[in-house]
């Protein structure tokens, strides 16, 4: 099943001197399960292939198609707020008995500022339900972006937070992803206490709590030292793997693309188009720091780089 | 989180113990300069180096302030002040707030309203007072209006300024979230600015405080402002310089209130 597929597509940006095609006739596909990585020539457009993916801007022509392939999270009451004609809240008349009166107008009010946001944006969430089919897309940046005023729990569920899934059922399933990966005892820490690789732990579960179809990393490494870019790799992928995600990576670092993908695009200058996909075939080497120790390591390599810049 | 003190070998406390003792030399310069210049201004009104009328003196001063606070007319006039200048304070950081909040909501409005507050930033406000006084009155509210004046532009640039600042990375995070742009305020712009909110207070400390006394000059029958000019006019010196002390002991409580507020706040910020 495909996750995300591109088929002939083209984005054109126009300032007052030019227009410049930054992406032209691009089609790829990636399957479900799939650990692909997109490598390019530095200003290859790699923003623009990361924002088209994202879906925060349109192409100029051609299609993306983003498959859905996990299980819809349930969404939180809040979310279905019922805006009535005369736009009064309605609150549960055993919610009003169970809780104090206080948490009650708390939650209320609550109530009223979830309705008061869903009505400010138009496109908000109030379509998530209707266009059940679009796909969505986990996106984690070269820095890992922590709020530094938030706990590092309160930052994995921030997804969940703007997108009304705080269900007891998916906050819980975050707290797992913290058990299992090793932040529990960290939960209440503030990322500045946290190391640079705990950090991009956290940024990764919580791009995965929110449970996204594709897991769009954008060099999710390079603000890392070399030692610590090695462990991290190994740690990203083993939970990408054990979480079951498909990825998608952007990187200029082709021994990263090779380590960590199944597939390799590579993409030409710009206007980026697809050069080459080269498949890595090292899926029976366990972790990436072992597969690039395979002799068939520097090979591709050599390929890949007489590929870029040849 | 600091550890028990024996656990510290001797080098570490012996490195502490150097600290400390530079502290405590810093804030006994601090004291010590303040002391001897009032010995000097003391022993040069007493000796006749300067003229005590026109100079007044740190014993003419002491005796000024118990004679006025024994009536209450000192505390009741920097009551007065300190009211204005907090009223000034809180309703100028407000709407100051809530046009920086409107202008980063819109990029066509801030475009729009950019060069209106630039001169606006640039005029000098006390230009404005006798058009306050015709239409706010000649009473506490026209000297409130100064006060916001004073300090509402430069609150909407601060703000503004940080809004707009806000790390395009973490815009870029929230907006892959589907976040629509009220929950970018609350969720990100809003709390990654409380630092500039707690910079921009502590410039508002000072502003407000120029524009009550300002506002005092202009039109008054109290308030520290009006003990200045009052004491001025009857060559009373001694009040003229009592007045400005409590206005000093006041406006630095107030600073230091704020900047209390911002160690509290920033904590999470580091």
């Amino acid at each position: 099943m495909e996750v995300l597929k591109f088929d002939n597509v083209n984005k054109i940006f126009y300032t007052k001197q030019h227009a410049t095609v930054a992406v032209s006739n691009l089609s790829f596909v990636v399957n479900e399960g799939e650990f692909v990585a997109l490598i390019g020539p530095s200003g290859c457009g790699k923003t623009t292939i990361l924002s088209l993916v994202c879906g925060l801007i349109e192409p100029t022509s051609g299609s993306i198609i983003r498959g859905t392939t996990q299980p819809k999270l349930q969404t939180t009451q809040q979310d279905q707020v019922q805006i009535s004609d005369n736009g009064k809240t309605t609150v549960s008349a055993d919610a009003c008995k169970r809780k104090t009166p206080l948490k009650d107008s708390v939650k209320r009010l609550k109530k009223g500022f979830t309705q008061f946001t869903n009505k400010l944006s138009k496109k908000g969430l109030n379509d998530g339900e209707n266009g059940a089919a679009h796909a969505s897309v986990g996106y984690m940046l070269q820095r890992d972006q922590l709020f530094e005023w938030r706990t590092i729990e309160k930052n994995i569920t921030l997804g969940l937070e703007v997108q009304h899934k705080m269900t007891e059922e998916n906050v819980e399933r975050a707290r797992e992803l913290l058990k299992k990966y090793g932040l529990w005892e960290f939960r209440n820490h503030y990322p500045q206490q946290l190391s640079g690789g705990m950090r991009q732990r956290a940024a990764l579960i919580r791009t995965i709590a929110a449970n996204p179809d594709l897991l769009l990393l954008d060099e999710p490494f390079s603000a890392l030292d070399f030692q610590t870019r090695l462990d991290v790799c190994d740690d990203v992928y083993d939970i990408i793997k054990k979480e079951h995600k498909t990825a998608l990576l952007v990187t200029h670092d082709i021994s990263e693309a090779i380590a960590l993908a199944d597939k390799v695009i590579v993409l030409t200058a710009r206007p980026a188009t697809v050069k080459e996909v080269h498949y890595t075939n090292l899926a029976d080497i366990e972790t990436p720091l072992k597969r690039r120790q395979s002799p068939d390591f520097s090979a591709q390599f050599e390929k890949l780089h007489n590929l870029l810049h040849g | 989180m600091p550890k028990k003190n024996n656990n510290f070998t001797r080098e570490h406390l012996l490195f502490l113990r150097k600290q400390r003792v530079r502290g405590v030399l810093i804030h006994a310069a601090q004291v010590g300069i303040l002391v001897l210049f009032l010995c000097l201004w003391e022993l040069a009104a007493a000796l006749n180096w300067i003229d005590p009328f026109i100079m007044s003196s740190p014993s003419r001063v002491w005796k000024t302030l118990i004679e006025l606070s024994a009536g209450g007319t000192l505390w009741y006039h920097a009551w007065v002040s300190t009211y204005e200048t907090l009223a000034g304070f809180a309703i100028g950081t407000a709407i100051g707030y809530v046009i920086a909040v409107a202008l980063w909501w819109n990029e066509a409005l801030q475009r729009i309203f950019e060069p209106y507050l630039v001169i606006l930033n640039s005029l000098p406000k006390i230009a404005l007072g006798p058009i306050i006084i015709i239409w706010a009155g000649t009473g506490k509210a026209s000297i409130i209006t100064m006060a916001v004046l004073i300090s509402v532009v430069i609150t909407t640039i601060t703000i503004l300024n940080g809004f707009v600042s806000t790390d395009a990375d973490k815009l870029l995070l929230m907006r892959s979230m589907k976040a629509n742009r009220l929950q970018i305020f609350y969720k990100l712009v809003a709390p990654a600015n409380v630092p500039t909110l707690m910079a921009c207070l502590k410039i508002n400390v000072g502003m407000s405080w120029i524009g009550a006394i300002m506002g005092e000059y202009l039109t008054s029958k109290e308030g520290l402002g009006y003990l200045l000019v009052y004491g001025s006019q009857v060559f009373r010196l001694d009040v003229v310089m009592t007045c400005t002390i409590v206005l000093c002991a006041l406006a630095g409580l107030m600073y230091g209130a704020v900047a209390l507020l911002e160690r509290i706040v920033n904590k999470a910020y580091k």
